[in-house]
């Protein structure tokens, strides 16, 4: 069973964070500092589910959500904005995009590996 | 008193010096009868008058005479009688008078004394031959007896005796007859004296001139009156009576002489006629034919009159009315003129000085303006007549002449006849007047308004001209034309300076409209960096606290290990003020979002119970160690609206969250019903109330109710602010009951529909709430 998890995340902290949860929980993560090179290496990971952070240098979630969507090596794999609250239409646009869902920062360690437990199971539904 | 034609006459005729002189010749010269009768006639005839005068002279014609009655002679007090008396020539002679009669009994004298003394020689012959008979009888013995000789003797003797004492008889009545005559004929003559007296009289006070010609047109008669224009009768008598015409209206006068011959009807003329003093007068003569027994025409009666005054105040009056009529056409001109209301002030001032100078034949008219304070005056205009000339510029002090300008501030027209010696203007005549020789001034007042602005002047050079009143109404009718274009161009000015009053008004709304949509402009970018700054930093502000509330949840749920109490305890306040400072973040980024419009709605149908639900789940952690009765009354059945779920459950939370946060003890309700077609979610606690002068503030930002209370709670001063507006924003309200120290009712009104285009539309009988954000939204 595929327990890899790709999370696109600039923010070291934030990365330790949600690694921290998800290896704790028993998911495998690979790290990508930004949408680039998520682009680049997703489909060598061939994750179960892409974690993506919208705010980022170089190219932000949105750029690299739409090249991964476009890429048919990875277009089956669901992806999971991690938004901030901050943004306003974040999660519109988000969705509009084709991203599966959104979890909203901060992350909540109480339900956070709930959350994404949801989106794997979603995601199996659908394939 | 009245001076009649013959007194003046008596002056004329030289012959009045020598009046006493003259009377008494006349005295002896006239007959007394024949006085004293002419006195009785023109009493009779003037009665009412003191004096009755008899006149005569040389230059008339006449003895001099002069009778006044009663008594008095002289010069003075004299009464415009006159009574000619006869031509000497024939007061010298007057029994050689044609009109004199010859005594018929005159000769009836002389017959009877020749027959008288024929009778007389008869009667002494008769008587010798008797005596001779009477001897010689005797002696021859004839045949007659001697005592038939002596009878026959005797006979003859008494027949003759008798025709004596009948021719004695004729004698004696032929003498008395004779007197009685000479009495009459003597009191006829009187009587013919006075008729002509009369006549003359009538001749001479109708001022008529009655003459008579003969139908070749020579002079038979001429009355008295008409010496003055002819000279003396004597030397005109028999003249040609065309001679003293005018040589050009001679021919018309013959003309109609010989019409009036020729057809016997009466005829009028008027001609010039130069009088024998030299002055030529108008006269208008009325000719009539006399014709003799056998209708001949004979004579010509000449009526004539003296018309030169008539004709005179005619010419005059001709002269007044064809003033008037330039004066008047030269205002209708001007007034007509393309100058008058034109855009050129100059060319109206000078028009009207042309006109004026030409129209009132003055030498120089010019315009003047006062200044502000009637201080002084400035020519604008100036026209000389001679050299068709304008200037301008010239400035007159009123320190300089102050008669002049204490006449012209008192705003009548100054009809200055002698300028020179005139009070008002001679303050200009060694300056001025004198050296361009002006004599006569009129100035007519310039008004503006019924205020006085300036005059308008008329200079008149060389001799003395009296201004006529209609020449002074022309100047003031100039003037106020002149007025009138003043007005005119003034409401021009008036207009054109509103026009660019105006247009400088455009122009400045335009600008600062212009400026306030760069204003605005600025705005909107300060506002949107504004938010992008608070998003950003509430970001910024977010990754940090993301691991803060990541790691102690982490730590707390021991997954990194195992904690002590006090560590977890230390923990749980890190997690709380995290919590709170994350609230804090979100509020602050709400409300920047709410009024710049960006909040967005996301409207769903969902229904209260369940959100009612939710806020005591979510608040029982809270009220459970305070002891208080948390809970929700929901009313029979469901009620679903359509509305933003999460900023309803953001509201209602926050009401709630601050009713457990404010009651120490007691109950925390929420209580869900309808209410008039809109929903009403009703908090109510048994808390500590809010004092009624802190219930104005409650919604204010950063303001909780009472400084002392923010020691004991915990809060940002936000939460409400931003509830009302957010409950605003979804088309409702949030009021307020509180009783202090009993507890408080939060009630958020909601319409059970928020249809996306009516966003931000506040419930009846809500209060108002201007949110700009609403603004920017909709």
């Amino acid at each position: 069973m595929n327990n890899r998890i790709l999370l696109v995340e600039d923010n070291e902290q934030n990365r330790y964070l949600a690694t921290f949860l998800l290896e704790n929980a028993g998911y495998s993560v690979v790290h990508a500092e930004n949408g680039a090179v998520a682009v680049e290496e997703a489909p060598q990971v061939t994750p179960a589910l892409i974690l993506m952070d919208i705010q980022m240098p170089e190219m932000d979630g949105y750029e690299a959500a739409r090249r991964l969507l476009a890429n048919p090596a990875v277009s089956h794999v669901p992806i999971v904005a991690i938004t901030s609250y901050a943004m306003v239409g974040d999660r519109e646009r988000a969705l509009e995009i084709g991203f599966s869902g959104y979890i909203e920062k901060p992350i909540e360690p109480e339900n956070f590996v709930e959350q994404i437990r949801g989106f794997l199971h979603r995601g199996k539904e659908q394939s | 008193m009245k001076f009649a034609g013959p007194l003046s006459e008596i002056r004329d005729g030289g012959g009045a010096p020598s009046l006493p002189l003259q009377l008494a010749r006349l005295a002896q010269q006239e007959g007394r009868a024949a006085r004293r009768s002419i006195t009785e006639r023109l009493t009779d005839t003037f009665r009412g008058y003191t004096h009755t005068t008899l006149r005569a002279g040389q230059g008339l014609n006449t003895l001099s005479t002069l009778r006044v009655a009663p008594g008095e002679i002289g010069l003075e007090n004299r009464f415009p009688i006159a009574i000619l008396a006869n031509p000497p020539a024939r007061a010298q002679a007057p029994a050689m008078s044609p009109a004199a009669p010859v005594p018929v009994s005159m000769r009836w004298r002389w017959v009877s004394i020749a027959l008288i003394l024929l009778a007389t020689l008869l009667l002494a012959s008769s008587v010798i031959a008797l005596r001779h008979v009477e001897a010689k009888v005797p002696k021859a013995g004839g045949a007659l007896e001697p005592e038939e000789v002596r009878l026959v003797g005797w006979y003859l003797f008494f027949a003759q005796a008798i025709l004596l004492v009948v021719l004695a008889i004729v004698f004696a009545w032929a003498v008395r007859s004779q007197n009685a005559q000479g009495r009459q004929a003597a009191s006829s003559h009187a009587r013919l004296m006075a008729n002509r007296a009369l006549f003359e009289v009538i001749t001479l006070n109708v001022d008529d001139l009655l003459t008579v010609a003969d139908i070749r047109g020579r002079w038979l008669y001429v009355s008295a009156s008409c010496a003055r224009y002819l000279g003396p009768p004597e030397n005109v008598l028999g003249q040609d009576c065309f001679e003293a015409i005018f040589p050009e209206d001679r021919d018309g006068v013959r003309r109609v002489f010989r019409a009036v011959v020729a057809t016997g009807e009466v005829r009028q003329v008027r001609y010039r006629l130069r009088t024998i003093a030299g002055p030529v007068h108008i006269i208008e003569s009325k000719g009539s034919v006399v014709r003799d027994a056998e209708g001949r025409a004979e004579k010509v009666v000449i009526v004539s009159r003296d018309v030169t005054e008539e004709e005179n105040q005619l010419q005059s009056q001709r002269a007044i009315m064809e003033r008037f009529e330039r004066q008047n056409l030269a205002i209708a001109e001007h007034a007509r003129s393309t100058e008058m209301l034109g855009d050129d002030p100059d060319a109206a001032y000078r028009r009207l000085t042309e006109t004026a100078a030409e129209t009132l034949g003055v030498e120089r008219v010019s315009i003047w303006f006062f200044a502000e304070n009637l201080s002084s005056i400035r020519c604008v205009d100036q026209y000389e007549r001679s050299t068709r000339r304008h200037s301008y510029g010239t400035e007159l002090q009123s320190h300089d002449y102050p008669k002049y300008f204490a006449a012209l501030t008192e705003g009548r027209t100054i009809a200055a006849h002698a300028s020179q010696l005139d009070p008002r203007t001679a303050e200009f005549a060694r300056d001025y007047l004198y050296p361009s020789n002006i004599s006569s001034m009129l100035d007519a007042p310039l008004r503006l308004s019924g205020r006085l602005v300036g005059v308008i002047c008329h200079e008149h050079v060389g001799t003395a001209r009296e201004w006529t009143p209609d020449e002074e109404a022309f100047a003031g009718s100039m003037a106020d034309l002149l007025s009138l274009s003043l007005e005119v161009w003034g409401h021009r000015h008036t207009e054109a300076a509103l026009c660019d009053a105006r247009d400088s008004l455009e122009a400045k709304v335009e600008l600062r409209t212009r400026e306030l949509h760069e204003a605005n402009a600025q705005l909107k970018e300060l506002d949107r960096l504004k938010s992008e700054f608070i998003a950003t930093m509430s970001h910024e502000l977010r990754t940090p606290l993301n691991s803060i509330i990541g790691f102690t949840g982490i730590l707390r749920q021991h997954l990194a290990g195992p904690l002590n109490d006090e560590q977890d305890k230390q923990l749980g306040m890190v997690q709380r003020a995290a919590r709170h400072l994350l609230g804090l973040i979100n509020d602050i980024l709400d409300l920047s979002r709410i009024e710049s419009g960006r909040m967005e709605l996301h409207l769903e149908r969902f229904r209260l119970s369940d959100i009612a639900r939710e806020v005591v789940d979510q608040l029982r952690p809270l009220a459970a160690p305070k002891g208080i009765d948390l809970h929700a009354t929901l009313a029979a059945g469901e009620i679903e609206i359509c509305s933003d779920r999460k900023k309803c459950v953001q509201v209602l939370l926050n009401l709630a969250a601050n009713a457990v946060k404010f009651t120490a003890r007691g109950h925390v309700g929420i209580d869900v019903h309808t209410a008039n077609g809109h929903v009403e979610i009703a908090v109510k606690d048994s808390g500590i109330g809010i004092k009624r002068e802190h219930l104005d503030n409650l919604f204010q930002a950063f303001r909780q109710v009472d400084g002392t209370a923010r020691r004991v709670y915990e809060g940002t001063g936000l939460g409400l602010y931003l509830c009302k507006k957010l409950a605003a924003l979804l088309g409702g309200d949030i009021r307020v009951e509180s009783t202090f120290g009993i507890g408080s009712c939060f009630t958020f009104l909601l319409p059970r529909e928020l249809p996306s285009g009516a966003v931000g539309a506040p419930l009846p009988g809500s209060s108002p709430m201007t949110l700009s954000g609403l603004e920017r939204g909709a």
